[in-house]
């Protein structure tokens, strides 16, 4: 029987670069921002834009979803759909919530958050930086954002080594890769 | 709290019987939505089931699968999102760390997407080939 239901890693340090380390790691794809001057409402913003697209200089905004706080769902049960990204339906696994992608509390906050996919916008490309990085997501948590952004986009279900496996292929033939490497994209020999 | 009723019914048809009169049987039993036994020579031959009843016996089946995950959760007190858990009144408080990581552990394996439809896989093992990328940008018209 195929099992690869893990759609989010299992704890905080799986999740995020400690952050005396995030001076080590460029800003990428799937990080969280805050600023003062955010969309009206929003509080933080997961960035959806791809990493290779921010150095471009033809690239003015950038693609960010909205970030909403695990406390402001309605009740427990819309808080464990959107954890689980699953729900059993008449003995049959399901995907739930396609939309959204968990993210543990980063910081020193206690409560957890959501990405949701349907809350998408552009905004200037001054507003991603490095200082106004709230959360930088590990390589490994890159690979499961990138797992369920692409079953919202797509429809399409990979597994979680499908995607890391070429995650690891694209990252270790980027002459441009800033920052420490995972350890599953060493790189090869001649680049 | 459901409950399943699967009622066969107290007369059995002979195969000779349902083939010379199958119109009859299908009205006053079927869409009664009684199951029928067949018989020949007076044993059990097969059973014939309304179509409700057969949804049910694949709902059976599909939860003799998820059964052992569903009971693991209830035992842990994990609140695992779940329609069965819920109609069996199986309430746990809700806790995502240990959510996440029952789930991580779990043999639980996909089978739908969110409306029910079903899911695209690449079953292939993925090769990655390097591809270099032409840095040109859009220009428009003065």
């Amino acid at each position: 029987m195929r099992s690869d239901p893990k759609w989010y890693l299992g704890s905080r340090e799986e999740y995020y670069v400690p952050a005396r380390e995030c001076v080590k790691y460029p800003v990428r794809q799937g990080d969280v921002f805050a600023w003062p001057d955010m969309p009206s409402g929003w509080k933080a913003a997961q960035l959806v834009h791809p990493t290779c697209e921010i150095a471009k200089s033809g690239v003015k905004t950038l693609q960010v979803v909205r970030v909403e706080p695990f406390s402001e769902l309605r009740d427990d049960s819309q808080r464990a759909l959107v954890a689980a990204g699953l729900t059993e339906k008449a003995g049959t696994w399901a995907i739930a919530m396609a939309h959204t992608f968990f993210l543990w509390p980063w910081g020193r906050r206690n409560d957890p958050g959501y990405a949701n996919f349907r809350e998408i916008t552009v905004v200037n490309r001054d507003q991603i930086t490095a200082e106004n990085r709230v959360a930088a997501l590990t390589h490994d948590c890159r690979v499961t954002f990138i797992r369920r952004w692409l079953y919202f986009r797509f429809r399409i279900l990979l597994s979680l080594d499908q995607v890391r496996d070429l995650e690891a292929g694209r990252i270790s033939h980027d002459q441009n890769f800033q920052g420490p490497r995972p350890s599953w994209a060493p790189q090869p020999a001649g680049i | 709290m459901k409950t399943v009723r699967f009622i066969v019914s107290q007369k059995a048809v002979g195969r000779r019987e349902l083939q010379n009169d199958l119109p009859r049987v299908i009205e006053e039993q079927i869409d009664e939505g009684m199951s029928v036994a067949i018989t020949r020579h007076g044993n059990l031959d097969a059973y014939l089931i309304p179509p409700g009843v057969k949804d049910l016996l694949d709902e059976a089946d599909h939860l003799r699968t998820s059964l052992p995950v569903l009971l693991a959760a209830a035992r842990a007190g994990v609140a695992l999102p779940s329609d069965t858990l819920a109609e069996y009144g199986v309430e746990t408080d809700f806790d995502w760390e240990r959510l996440i990581r029952f789930i991580n552990a779990a043999p639980i394996a996909l089978e739908r997407g969110e409306d029910g439809e079903h899911l695209t896989r690449l079953e292939q093992p993925l090769t990655h080939q390097h591809m270099n990328e032409d840095d040109t940008e859009l220009e428009y018209a003065e």
